[in-house]
């Protein structure tokens, strides 16, 4: 049982302050850190990794205590963003680093067993830098299992591959989890990744952390005007950006629905509308997979909405008035719902 | 006006390195073709010149392994601390670079004179520091030390601070750190600067004739009063023997030039030689 808990977690970096932090990752389950840029992402799991001192906080790994220890007793396998393979080591060398410094006896059958579920044992000779973006990506995950830990803490793990490798990547991580019965905290700017890994969500934001919640919730309920953005609202507007416009516009309407933090809307919730609706004109458009996206500009508030093909009632070009329909039901009120899951 | 065209460009290049290389190079082919090889042969059999090299070549070596014991920490220590006073440090490595070699040594001797405190102190502990080796030590030590502490700052600064911390958090204590992944990626850096300070070491002359012009047996060197090679070669020069200065001087160019080309190819092997060190640790 490798649980990782964090309570009351804070730390101070500079002029910048984390927390207070609450979470768990049960053992072989994913918990996946969003947060726009400077929230403190990285400070987080560096000060879980023991990089960065904690202020405050109990953090327990199958509940035993290691707040305090230096972070080579805390078994924890830290990748930051990069991945930080040893430029002078070769691929195997990488993957065998965490066998050789503990003396580990089976140190070379080790090392070939993980080359070897990670299909590596091809490149074992190769420099580290010398391989693909995929590979160097699964050297780090090797590596890193290669250590033993019973926390993995990554920085942006699949940020430099592409996106075929990078969905099998997901597959084999899952498959890590479960198998070994890790637990991960990942930081991700990829909601693809986010979704086909973690289990669970934190969205951090200035330092500070909301409770941590399913993928379902995060969806529905966004906390937060950038975890909206994050899971997909194609459009999100900020109750600033809905008042002060007269009634009975859409501005008004959305204003109503909105929760504390605004208002999310898929561009999958409009539809054309022959006559009543609101109406609109094209201000750009794009083709995409099943249909059509067009931004339309509504009395200054710009929507991004996607019409199904055919018919194409939304086709021309820009400034071609469009009146559309939005399914209510498909809004989601942000920050509304924020809570465990 | 237009840029150059690619092949002027080149041609440019080329002349500019061709005449850097010409102002260094002719000098030494002069002094070289100045005397005979047979003079040359002589003089690197001559009992002083034998000596005064073996002396230089043992003192340079003290005098880098103590630059490398307590230098290249201290490079650490600037590349990766912050700390208050650290610009009042970095000013004081460096300043010997700067001061008139003379400088350095009438410093040393007025810090090391057998009636001063600490030169008392050194007569005492049997290492007087005047016309000995450890005032030669000293002097090399003064005039050289920057040379590797701030080029083992600029080469530690080079390694990536969260390589060092993915191998702790992978199990290795800070030591297990530096030997396994700080030190191979800085080793050729770090040799560079090494070697440079031991030539510097080897090519003071002001200095030593402060604090150590002649040098008398005591204990450290045993072997027979002598002078820095340096030394050696401008007093052949200052008694008029211009042809034995120039066949001294020739060897030593040639010992020097001998010398650098292996501490290069050591310097390239470093990393290989510290990736094995490191899977020993």
């Amino acid at each position: 049982m490798s649980e990782l808990s964090v309570r009351g977690l804070t730390a101070t970096l500079g002029g910048f302050t984390l927390g207070p932090v609450d979470l768990t990752v049960p053992a072989g389950t994913a918990l996946a850190v969003l947060g726009p840029s400077g929230a403190g992402k990285t400070t987080l799991l560096r000060a879980i990794a023991g990089f960065v001192p904690a202020r405050a906080g109990q953090l327990t790994v199958g509940g035993a205590a290691v707040d305090g220890r230096p972070p080579e007793e805390r078994r924890m396998g830290y990748v930051p963003q990069g991945l930080a393979l040893f430029p002078h080591r070769s691929v195997a060398g990488n993957v065998a680093y965490p066998l050789e410094i503990r003396g580990a006896p089976d140190a070379a059958a080790r090392t070939r067993t993980l080359l070897a579920d990670w299909g590596l044992s091809e490149l074992a000779r190769a420099a580290a830098l010398s391989v693909s973006g995929g590979e160097q990506q699964r050297t780090a995950m090797a590596r890193a299992l290669a250590a033993d830990p019973r926390v993995l803490l990554w920085d942006e793990p699949l940020a430099a591959v592409d996106a075929v490798a990078r969905r099998a990547l997901v597959g084999s991580i899952r498959r890590v989890l479960h198998r070994e019965g890790v637990s991960l905290l990942l930081v991700t700017h990829d909601a693809e990744t986010a979704f086909a890994v973690a289990d669970r969500f934190l969205v951090l934001e200035a330092g500070r952390a909301a409770a941590p919640v399913s993928p379902a919730s995060i969806v529905d309920r966004p906390p937060s005007r950038f975890a909206a953005e994050f899971v997909g609202y194609d459009t999100v507007f900020s109750v600033g950006d809905l008042a002060g416009h007269p009634e009975g516009s859409l501005a008004s309407w959305l204003l109503a629905r909105c929760g504390p933090g605004g208002i999310g809307i898929p561009a999958e919730a409009a539809r054309p509308a022959e006559g009543g609706g609101w109406s609109g004109r094209i201000a750009s458009g794009r083709e995409r997979p099943g249909g059509r996206e067009v931004v339309v500009d509504v009395d200054g508030l710009e929507l991004r909405l996607f019409e199904r093909r055919p018919p194409g009632a939304w086709e021309g070009p820009r400034g071609t008035g469009v009146r559309f329909a939005l399914d209510e039901g498909a809004l989601r009120p942000i920050g509304a719902g924020e809570g465990p899951a | 006006m237009g840029s150059p065209r690619p092949g002027a460009w080149l041609v440019l290049q080329v002349a500019a390195a061709g005449s850097l290389l010409a102002l260094l190079l002719l000098p030494l082919a002069a002094l070289l073709t100045s005397v005979s090889p047979s003079a040359i042969g002589a003089a690197a059999l001559a009992a002083g010149m034998r000596a005064a090299l073996t002396f230089t070549l043992l003192a340079s070596a003290i005098a880098l392994a103590v630059i490398a014991g307590l230098g290249l920490p201290l490079g650490y220590l600037l590349a990766r601390r912050e700390f208050r006073g650290r610009t009042l440090v970095e000013s004081a490595v460096t300043l010997p670079i700067v001061l008139p070699h003379l400088v350095g040594g009438l410093a040393l001797l007025f810090l090391f004179a057998p009636s001063s405190p600490l030169g008392a102190l050194a007569v005492r502990a049997g290492l007087p520091v005047v016309q000995t080796i450890w005032g030669t030590v000293l002097v090399m030590i003064f005039v050289s030390a920057p040379y590797a502490v701030l080029a083992s700052e600029a080469t530690f600064r080079t390694v990536d601070e969260r390589l060092i911390e993915t191998a702790r958090s992978l199990g290795a204590s800070p030591s297990t750190a530096f030997a396994t992944v700080t030190a191979p990626l800085a080793a050729r850096g770090i040799s560079a600067g090494l070697l440079l300070s031991w030539a510097r070491s080897v090519s003071e002359i002001g200095g030593f004739l402060i604090l150590a012009n002649v040098v008398y047996p005591s204990a450290g060197y045993g072997g027979p009063v002598t002078s820095p090679v340096s030394v050696y070669v401008f007093s052949l020069y200052q008694i008029g023997d211009l042809p034995g200065a120039a066949a001294a001087a020739s060897v030593l160019v040639l010992v020097a030039f001998a010398l650098f080309v292996a501490a290069r190819v050591a310097a390239r092997r470093g990393s290989a030689l510290w990736a094995t060190v490191g899977r020993l640790v």
